[in-house]
């Protein structure tokens, strides 16, 4: 055995998390909820049950998309990755934590601003384009950090979502129109490469010495 | 040379004490598979690391099926630290 590269088994770690494509499967299914929720808030009547609506929501997208998803990705990957090519617990640093709920805050009271000042209409028919961009970026780093092309497809259609959401005028129909495309390519590529983890990796190895 | 841990410098042991520091732990499956090791290789190195204070092994049940967990310590974690500093000097 030749000197192992210590650098390079450093990013493989990193990668093993989304070998199995299940965390872009789980996230494209949430981003299909949070699509779904905007047609239901959408269509609900002013009145009492709208607002509570509204209110709630956006608690349960910062609730799902940070804590719920984690907690629902490593369920599905004790019975479906592990048992097949090994158990891995992370390290969780508290400042990973610290920053996704100081971003949470900074992004509910950013939006909460622009509504409640007026401005807020004109300014959020560009979020949606603002959000793909960045998540193209985002993702696009990813790939390239983790050597995981399969990210850059949905990497390109954020960047499509970005430019497609004010080409199409979708107005206040941007957001549902974003996640709901983006949600279904990542689901998709994640499907896809869950299919080819499983073919690869059948279950019936031997555990352990 | 003299400051190398002798330990450390095996490319096997190496190989598995860099898979654990980026982890909280392992099991045997992942590490077999990573490592590239055999079976028994792999477990006589990790009795090498757990005598030196470098990894704790957890022999445990997940359902029915044996799962030996793998961590590595404040000890280990340090080592490593050290190892790299040390290889850094003197390659620089």
């Amino acid at each position: 055995m030749v000197t192992p590269d210590l650098k390079a088994l450093a990013k493989h770690q990193a990668r093993y998390w989304n070998e199995d494509g299940l965390p872009e499967l789980v996230v494209g299914a949430l981003w299909i909820f949070y699509a779904g929720s905007l047609l239901v808030g959408t269509g609900l009547r002013p009145g009492l049950i709208r607002t509570a609506f509204w209110i709630v929501m956006p608690l349960v997208y910062v609730v799902g998309g940070f804590y719920v998803i984690q907690w629902g990705i490593k369920r599905i990957k004790e019975r479906v990755t592990y048992p097949r090519t090994g158990y891995v617990n992370y390290l969780t640093s508290r400042s990973a934590w610290a920053v996704g709920i100081v971003v949470s805050v900074l992004a509910l009271a950013g939006i909460t601003i622009l509504l409640f000042t007026g401005k807020g209409i004109g300014t959020m028919n560009l979020l949606p384009s603002i959000c793909s961009l960045l998540l193209a970026a985002g993702v696009a780093f990813l790939a390239i950090k983790q050597k995981t092309p399969r990210l850059l497809i949905l990497s390109g259609a954020a960047l499509v979502s970005a430019i497609g959401v004010p080409l199409l005028h979708l107005g206040e129909n941007g957001f549902l129109w974003m996640w709901l495309w983006l949600g279904t390519v990542s689901a998709v590529t994640g499907a896809f490469r869950l299919r080819s983890f499983l073919r690869e990796h059948p279950r019936n190895q031997e555990r352990e010495a | 040379m003299t400051d190398l841990d002798r330990l450390l410098h095996e490319p096997a042991r190496l190989v598995i004490v860099a898979l654990l520091s980026g982890l909280k732990e392992a099991d045997f499956l992942y590490l077999l598979r990573e490592s590239s090791l055999t079976k028994g290789n792999l477990s006589s190195h990790l009795s090498r690391l757990e005598e030196a204070g470098y990894i704790e092994i957890e022999k445990t049940f997940r359902g029915k099926i044996p799962l030996t967990l793998v961590r590595l310590t404040k000890t280990g974690r340090a080592a490593l630290r050290d190892y790299k500093k040390a290889i850094n000097s003197l390659l620089a």
